[in-house]
């Protein structure tokens, strides 16, 4: 027999119950911005997306033209572009999923960390600095050599937390450049989209020792569903997943840990990664296998189960409403003032 | 071409065909931009191929003049002139041009890049041909060895525009060639800062190469590009020598033993650079020269550190007259050495100076001749290799 649910119909009905009574909160999409994705939200219950994905060749908000922004102009009425919680508790009491823009590297600044400010005016709420490999800012996580930030990444950190947004570090970034970057703030800081290293050993996932420091600091860490950062080979299973979160729940505490699923749903990538940015120690050298999900999670209709898995880990509703959305909330609120 | 990010934002990597990458990403919004340094690069593509038929080369009688003189004449070479860069006015340009021509300088290495403006960058070379044809019979641009002989016989200055830093390519490492068709001959990895390839020598860090250092150091060496490590911080500059098999060039720094400095180098660097046979060419910018208002003299003695360290074979200059350091970051060192000039250093009639001081010190006429510029001459030759291939 085919078994097509990991979890009892009345496990799903309690977890749907308590989904209802909470704000789920994705901290990390890659997924192409358009109407299938709202659809793909609301279906799984999810009401608020960090969103950074794009169509080919297009970045997020350098300019009005941007497709983040089109998108806004075009469908606006099915969805929220929030740029602070109140925005999102709205869009909730609406019904209307909230997309919130982000950055996962600082490139599109070139030199020149004033032009942040136009960038946070039209948006952008969450920044990270490197993208695997070194740049101006710092560097990344597959490099050869690794070390803190540069001056300009200095500014760079400056400005983000005089703006009021959430300083992304760990993950694409280099553990040396996060701590430093860690050091120069004082509010919290989040890793959007990394898994714990100690149960993936990748250098795309974040050790313990950066765990911690992202924890004391009052942040989240956002738990991928990208198939190579939960297992080496074959497919992980949302037993995997589930380990992520309780590993990082069990090390830190249930305050810090947090969706971080880096879907990469409706883009169309195929062919051979480049090797020099993803490494074959890190990433699938095939696109097409960067598009696996644990089963059960392979789009936003699985978080459901999220939620089942954790009942069935005796994790408690306060828990489980901070691990599935209040956590970055908390940050949020922090952070961005309102 | 299929984006290669897991967010998407990231820019493409590799690329086949580097024009087609020059029209659909670099000239976005420029239509005249494109279109000019389109007719440049297919000029350029010509000049290579058509060496020794004078297709817009000098009348036949110099030609042949050129052949017997072999490289019989020194020519007197300035690694860095900031001084007739784009980003001054024509009239200084062409003061610059007529001021190098009477001080006896023939070739001047002139900066082009635009920190991450590769359309800005692009226009800078479009507007170096545009000026060099305004002046016509003063200048001429260097694309290989033997222009270096054309610029003295024909009594021209000779300009090598290069590059300080590459942060306006990216990482598309292939429009490396494009560029070196329309003339660009130096190009240094880093700014004193950092960036995809490595640390800048003012950094924070200073780490390694990066994976796109390592690939860049190896693209300019098959793209016969001169390596410039001035700049580029100690480890990432001592990386990229070990690396290359080329000889390798320091623009424009001075010794740190003389001068602690961190853009000057260290011993290592000193004794790395020889050792690829390449040469360092020691700087006038006064806060590389000494801790207070220098001189003359205290310029000299950076030369003599590094001759009796590894030989007057590896000394060239680049002055850098008539330049201030742009300051970048609170934490530039530059910014600490108030002193604006060198003492009778500071213009560029003054060579003629540098020259009798040499004598003075006892150096020989073919070390003197060597100094100002034969021994980058030899670089060039080795790495520009154009003749070779056509002749």
């Amino acid at each position: 027999m085919v078994r097509t649910h990991r979890f009892s119909s009345g496990l799903l009905l309690e977890a749907r119950a308590l989904q209802d009574e909470i704000l789920v909160v994705n901290g990390m999409d890659g997924s192409e911005v358009n109407e299938s994705l709202i659809r793909n939200l609301k279906k799984g219950g999810v009401q608020v997306n960090l969103t950074g994905g794009l169509r080919l060749g297009q970045r997020p908000l350098v300019s009005l033209n941007s497709p983040h922004l089109l998108f806004v102009k075009e469908f606006g009425k099915d969805f929220v572009h929030a740029t602070s919680v109140t925005d999102i508790e709205k869009a909730s009491r609406d019904g209307k999923p909230a997309l919130v823009f982000t950055w996962q590297q600082v490139d599109y600044i070139g030199q020149d960390a004033d032009r942040l400010f136009a960038h946070y005016s039209m948006g952008l709420r969450n920044c990270g600095l490197v993208y695997n490999v070194g740049n101006y800012a710092g560097s990344g996580c597959v490099d050869p050599h690794q070390g803190p930030l540069s001056n300009f990444g200095l500014e760079v950190v400056e400005r983000i937390e005089d703006l009021g947004m959430t300083l992304d570090v760990g993950g694409h970034t280099s553990e040396a450049t996060s701590l430093d970057a860690i050091h120069h703030v004082s509010g919290p800081v989040v890793c959007t989209h990394a898994n714990p290293r100690k149960l993936r050993d990748n250098p795309r996932n974040i050790t313990d020792h950066l765990i911690k420091a992202i924890a004391d600091k009052g942040g989240v860490i956002g738990i991928c569903a990208f198939n190579y950062f939960l297992v080496s080979k074959g497919r992980a299973s949302i037993d995997t997943y589930l380990d992520h979160i309780e590993y990082v729940a069990e090390l830190v505490g249930s305050d810090h840990v947090g969706l971080g699923l880096d879907f990469i749903l409706g883009r169309e990538i195929s062919g051979s990664a480049d090797p020099r940015r993803f490494p074959p120690e890190s990433y699938p050298q095939r696109y097409e296998e960067w598009m696996i999900y644990p089963e059960y999670l392979t789009d936003f209709t699985g978080v459901p189960n999220i939620i089942a898995g954790l009942l069935e880990r005796d994790y408690l509703p306060d828990d489980i409403e901070k691990i599935m959305g209040g956590n970055w909330l908390r940050v949020w609120r922090e952070v961005w003032g309102k | 071409m299929k984006n290669s990010s897991d967010d998407g934002s990231s820019v493409p990597f590799v690329l086949n065909d580097p024009t087609n990458q020059i029209s659909r990403e670099c000239f976005a919004n420029n239509g005249l931009a494109r279109r000019e340094f389109f007719s440049l690069l297919i000029g350029g593509l010509g000049t290579t191929a058509l060496v020794g038929n004078q297709s817009i080369g000098p009348s036949s009688t110099i030609e042949t003049n050129m052949e017997e003189v072999q490289f019989g004449i020194s020519p007197v070479i300035d690694l860095a002139v900031a001084g007739a860069s784009a980003g001054k006015t024509f009239n200084e340009f062409q003061a610059f041009i007529e001021g190098s021509l009477n001080a006896g300088i023939h070739v001047l290495c002139v900066p082009m890049a635009e920190i991450d403006n590769f359309e800005a960058t692009a226009r800078n070379i479009i507007m170096l041909y545009g000026r060099i044809a305004q002046i016509q019979g003063k200048a001429l641009i260097i694309r290989k060895p033997s222009d270096i002989k054309k610029s003295i016989l024909e009594k021209k200055v000779g300009i090598i525009p290069t590059f300080r830093g590459m942060e306006m390519i990216v990482e598309k490492l292939d429009l490396l060639g494009a560029f070196r068709a329309v003339g660009i001959g130096v190009i240094s990895l880093t700014t004193p800062w950092k960036n995809w390839n490595g640390d800048g020598c003012y950094e924070r860090s200073d780490l390694g190469l990066t994976v796109l250092g390592r690939m860049a150091v190896r693209t300019l060496e098959k793209e016969r590009i001169v390596l410039d490590l001035s700049g580029v911080g100690r480890r990432s500059s001592l990386e990229a020598m070990e690396l290359t098999n080329a000889p390798v060039l320091f623009s424009r720094s001075n010794s740190a033993m003389v001068r602690e400095h961190p853009w000057n180098l260290t011993d290592t660097q000193i004794d790395a650079c020889a050792k690829t046979d390449g040469v360092i060419c020691l700087t006038a910018l006064p806060h590389l020269v000494s801790e207070s208002t220098g001189s003359l003299n205290d310029f000299v003695k950076h030369i003599d550190y590094v001759a009796a360290r590894v030989g007057v074979r590896h000394v060239g200059i680049g002055l850098e007259l008539n330049t201030k350091p742009l300051r970048r970051f609170s934490t530039d060192p530059s910014s600490n050495n108030p002193n604006s000039y060198l003492k009778g250093l500071d213009k560029l009639s003054h060579v003629v100076d540098l020259q009798v001081a040499l004598q003075r010190r006892g150096y020989e006429n073919i070390e003197i001749d060597g100094i100002l510029g034969g021994n980058v001459l030899r670089v060039f030759q080795m790495v520009w290799r154009v003749e070779n291939e056509f002749e």
